[in-house]
């Protein structure tokens, strides 16, 4: 079980879970366990989530542990996947 | 405030103190050279570690308005694997000088090509966080 899902909350019946996340500071609920990295970012505001990454913490403002392009799903079950932070994408060398 | 830092332009003025708001770190100018502000940020390269290394970022004048280029620690950094970030990493390159007397001497030329378009003055800690995932990748 991971960390998400112990700090769910439980509406209804009790199969159905609430994944409450967040995005720096942004607080995001979600009812699917699986959700693309795309949504989570849009609904933080990014209006072009493909240019970015989403990156799991292991604590609020803590140490990125995994990361996900908008292309990628998200599972909010695991472990740490409670609090994230958006980071650009891209970049070269010279 | 310093000298140095009340001289740099409003915008590139502002995002230092936003970036220090958002960062809870220490967060100063060390030095300008060639239009580039060399920015310490104590915990810019802690990449998992429980001892943060710092680095300084190299933010054009410009800021916002023309992107980053490269990042300058004083030890060589680790990614995420535990080995040394190879991604056109400088030892002792001439970029390292103007913070050379504080430690300054790897160089990693990293540029903002491809990357999203810088906005605002908040931008700059998704320009922190960029590089942070640069050393963890690199």
């Amino acid at each position: 079980m991971g960390t998400t899902f112990d700090q769910t909350k439980a509406t209804g019946d009790s199969s159905h879970r609430v994944f409450v996340i967040f995005v720096g500071d942004i607080e995001e609920r979600w009812e699917e366990v699986n959700v693309p990295a795309e949504q989570i970012m849009r609904k933080a505001g990014v209006s072009d989530p493909q240019n970015f990454v989403l990156e799991a913490l292991d604590r609020k403002g803590g140490n990125p542990v995994a990361e996900f392009t908008s292309g990628q799903s998200v599972n909010l079950d695991a472990e740490h996947r409670k609090f994230f932070r958006i980071t650009p994408g891209g970049g070269g060398r010279s | 405030m310093s000298q140095l830092e009340d001289g740099l332009p409003e915008a590139l003025r502002q995002a230092i103190e936003y970036l220090r708001l958002k960062r809870g770190c220490e967060v100063r100018l060390d030095a300008v050279q060639d239009n580039f502000a060399y920015i310490w940020v104590s915990d810019v390269a802690k990449n998992g570690s429980t001892d943060p290394t710092g680095g300084w970022i190299r933010l054009p004048l410009a800021f916002p308005h023309a992107n980053p280029h490269g990042l300058v620690t004083r030890e060589a950094v680790k990614n995420s694997s535990g080995g040394q970030v190879a991604d056109a990493h400088n030892a002792g390159h001439d970029m390292c000088r103007p913070v050379g007397a504080l430690g300054g001497a790897h160089y990693y030329s990293w540029t903002w090509q491809n990357c999203p378009v810088l906005r605002s003055i908040e931008d700059i800690v998704g320009v922190v966080q960029w590089y942070e995932r640069r050393i963890r990748n690199g």
